[in-house]
């Protein structure tokens, strides 16, 4: 008797809810998958939102963006333990005021690290770092506690904040690690390179998992040499060999260019090492040979272990 | 005088020696299947092989479920006694996982369904998957694509989709999880978006099977109808639809040349291990490689010092050859049914560069390197080219590039290769695609 009851009970609200969702499907079908496809929030946030503004499609976007920010704060909280040992170097040059940085935003997984959203928020991080950093020396390093106080682009908010609106909507554990900014003088001529996956660049940016950037003078106009090649050269023989330190130039040259020097192999001073794009030859005698002095430079490694860090 | 005796008078130490080590192997065998039987009896189980085996990987964006649905997996085909259930724990705890980075070969999961065995692979990083493919190690033979009803397509949902497209899985299974937290309309939407994601990186949607339902529920027992029955439904699924790869022995005949002997009167003798495929005696062959094409006729095979009438995948055995002088042959060839296969010299491939951990260079390759390239029984110098915009290769990358081989040699898509320095292998490759011909006139140009 009870079992019969109970049963149809269940039966008369099954049928029921299920006229009513069949009415409302058509159109609130069309207004969730709209909202989906607009915003690109998870779909049941889409459905909440759809729910608590009456199906209202624009109150619903508000709402939904609104919430991103205080949901992407909460997701950062829970996930802020997983390790990000993934992501990407992202290089932003503004030729026009000799500037540049690298900037590296680090993720969970190398699937994320690829996805076009990803690098679009390492690109805006990596733009709003240089434009709203505001350094005078030439050559700036900036930590985590830094970097996420800086304002993003040039909207109300820190890039601390967009960080975590970006872990909401991804789904991983970000942080922006680290950045490294080359502010020249005039006559001092700016080089650099991104290793990536492929020539692909975004928002002007260059992504990849290796970068540098070199600080040089040119005494001569040179023949067989543009300067930004040139500076593209070094820094890809930067990122190739990882020299450790500049070194110093010999007071004396060698007089005679047949000579045949040694080249050590595990040399760490750029100078003294083979240079990459012409072998046999140091990378000293190159700069000579096209007039060139470097006065600085810097190579960033995705994900690599830097000693300062790891002491703290 | 028969071929066979000659042929075996060639190679005396050699015989002998095959027959010694023969003896030290079954002795061998003896001592360490006794061991086994008596130390390990209780400890490890036989494997039985009743079953075709295949390879299944889960793969969807973080918290979707796939690991969920992989414990769900064996804990529904556990009461049917074709598994032994894992725990999430167990399988997210598994010690592949936390090495990460490191190239994952070992499935630690696996399960049987009436019909099939499967090892079940996980999806650690994209990196690792593509040094996989390339080196050939824990091929997926199909994947089971993780979406969750109340997120829809989410970013790893797609990069793991181009990834399985990339690598070359043909066949994938959706299952729609987390049924049981959102409703119809929730999953028809997440159907619709999974369709044209599909359709956008190439798979036709037409052809992928959907399965709503709820991992959890199955793992914790609950709503039968999107757990236990989805679970099943699921891998009734996968079973119709994942395609067993071909055997080798129902491919056309093909065996790498390892030597060749020239046999006074009779003819020459090479020898080898068959790759694939069957030869009878008297069956039509073609020696191809090396710029040439010669063909010819399975006079006689011959394995450990006897006759055969057939040679097949896996014999290492001797074939005398009617009609070959000893010029036309040498190690390298490939000894083939006759069209199966072709012979190239410039294809694209994919290449990973080894770190100096793992045994590699140190230093990036530049376009000016000159590659020894190594593939079944030959090796031959090559030039590389790389993409437009690429100028150097870190090792642990993985890049697509040209060869230019110095002879035409039989290639294959899918085929691997190890690049060698004068003393190193520093990499591995798999061809992608084979190219046109690069003309004699230019390949002595890129040699002088």
């Amino acid at each position: 008797m009870f079992s019969n009851k109970f049963l149809s009970i269940i039966k008369s609200n099954l049928v029921r809810s299920f006229s009513e969702s069949k009415c409302l499907l058509q159109e609130s079908k069309s207004n969730l998958f709209k909202l989906r496809k607009t915003t690109g929030y998870a779909l049941n946030k889409c459905k909440e939102a759809l729910e608590k503004n009456h199906g209202n499609v624009d109150e619903a976007t508000k709402w939904l963006n609104e919430q991103a920010q205080k949901e992407g704060w909460d997701k950062a909280e829970k996930v802020k333990n997983r390790q990000t040992k993934q992501g990407t170097l992202v290089l932003y040059a503004d030729r026009a005021n000799n500037q540049a940085t690298i900037v590296e935003l680090n993720c969970e997984t190398d699937f994320v690290a690829r996805n076009e959203k990803f690098l679009d928020l390492s690109s805006n991080l990596a733009k709003s770092v240089l434009v709203n950093s505001n350094v005078s020396e030439s050559r700036v390093l900036l930590g985590r506690e830094d970097l996420i106080k800086l304002q993003y682009l040039n909207e109300s908010k820190t890039i601390g904040d967009q960080v975590a609106l970006s872990i909401g909507n991804l789904g991983e554990n970000m942080s922006i690690r680290r950045a490294v900014i080359y502010k020249l003088k005039e006559d001092q001529i700016l080089g650099w390179y991104m290793h990536g996956s492929s020539a692909d660049s975004l928002n002007n940016c260059h992504f990849g998992k290796y970068g540098s950037l070199v600080n040089f003078n040119m005494s001569q106009r040179n023949e067989n040499y543009k300067p930004f090649d040139l500076g593209r050269q070094l820094a890809q023989h930067i990122v190739g060999m990882k020299p450790l330190s500049l070194g110093e130039m010999p007071k004396e040259l060698p007089t005679t260019t047949s000579e045949t020097i040694k080249i050590d192999d595990n040399e760490t001073r750029l100078l003294y090492q083979e240079f990459l794009m012409k072998p046999n030859t140091r990378v000293l005698d190159f700069l000579n040979e096209n007039h060139v002095l470097i006065n600085d430079f810097v190579r960033l490694e995705c994900g690599e272990v830097v000693e300062s860090e790891e002491t703290k | 005088m028969s071929f066979i005796t000659l042929f075996s008078t060639r190679l005396p130490v050699f015989q002998q020696a095959v027959k010694q080590n023969k003896q030290l192997f079954l002795n061998q065998f003896k001592l360490n299947s006794f061991r086994s039987l008596s130390s390990q009896a209780q400890e490890k189980t036989t494997y039985v092989r009743d079953k075709p085996h295949l390879n299944i990987g889960t793969i969807g964006h973080v918290d979707h479920g796939k690991t969920t649905l992989t414990a769900a997996i064996t804990c529904v085909l556990q009461d049917m006694n074709l598994a032994k259930a894992k725990r999430y724990e167990d399988i997210d705890n598994a010690p592949e996982e936390k090495k990460r980075g490191i190239t994952i070969n070992a499935t630690h999961v696996e399960y049987s369904t009436a019909n099939r065995h499967y090892g079940h692979i996980d999806c650690p990083g994209h990196a690792d998957y593509i040094k996989n493919m390339i080196t050939g190690s824990s091929q997926m033979d199909g994947a089971i694509l993780v979406v969750a009803a109340t997120d829809g397509v989410m970013p790893q949902t797609r990069e793991h989709l181009r990834l399985a497209k990339q690598i070359g899985i043909d066949n994938i299974v959706v299952f729609i999880n987390k049924a049981d937290a959102a409703d119809k309309e929730m999953i028809e939407l997440v159907e619709m978006e999974l369709k044209d994601l599909l359709k956008e990186i190439g798979y036709d949607p037409e052809n992928v099977p959907f399965i709503a339902g709820s991992a959890l529920a199955a793992l914790e027992n609950k709503s039968p109808e999107l757990g236990k029955n989805a679970i099943l439904k699921l891998m009734e699924t996968v079973d119709n639809h994942v395609t067993i790869p071909t055997r080798d022995i129902n491919k056309p005949f093909f065996l790498p040349i390892e030597h060749s002997y020239a046999i006074s009167g009779r003819g020459t003798v090479v020898t080898g291990r068959v790759e694939r495929g069957i030869c009878k005696k008297g069956d039509p062959l073609e020696i191809i490689g090396y710029n040439k094409v010669v063909k010819t006729t399975a006079n006689g095979i011959e394995m450990f010092h006897k006759i055969l009438d057939q040679a097949e995948a896996g014999d290492q055995l001797g074939i005398l050859l009617r009609g070959v002088k000893r010029d036309d042959v040498r190690r390298g060839m490939a000894l083939i049914k006759p069209g199966s296969g072709k012979i190239y010299n410039r294809f694209e491939a994919k290449v990973y560069l080894m770190t100096k951990d793992e045994g590699g260079r140190e230093k990036p390759l530049t376009a000016t390197y000159q590659p020894q390239l190594y593939s079944k029984t030959w090796d031959i110098p090559a030039r590389l080219k790389f993409p437009q915009g690429k100028e150097l290769v870190m090792p642990g990358e993985d890049v697509s590039m040209t060869f230019v081989l110095n002879k035409r040699m039989m290639l294959e898509k899918g085929q691997r290769f190890q690049i060698r320095d004068s003393k190193t292998t520093i990499g591995s490759g798999v061809i992608v695609n084979l190219l046109s011909d690069v003309s004699d006139k230019e390949i002595e140009e890129m040699w002088n």
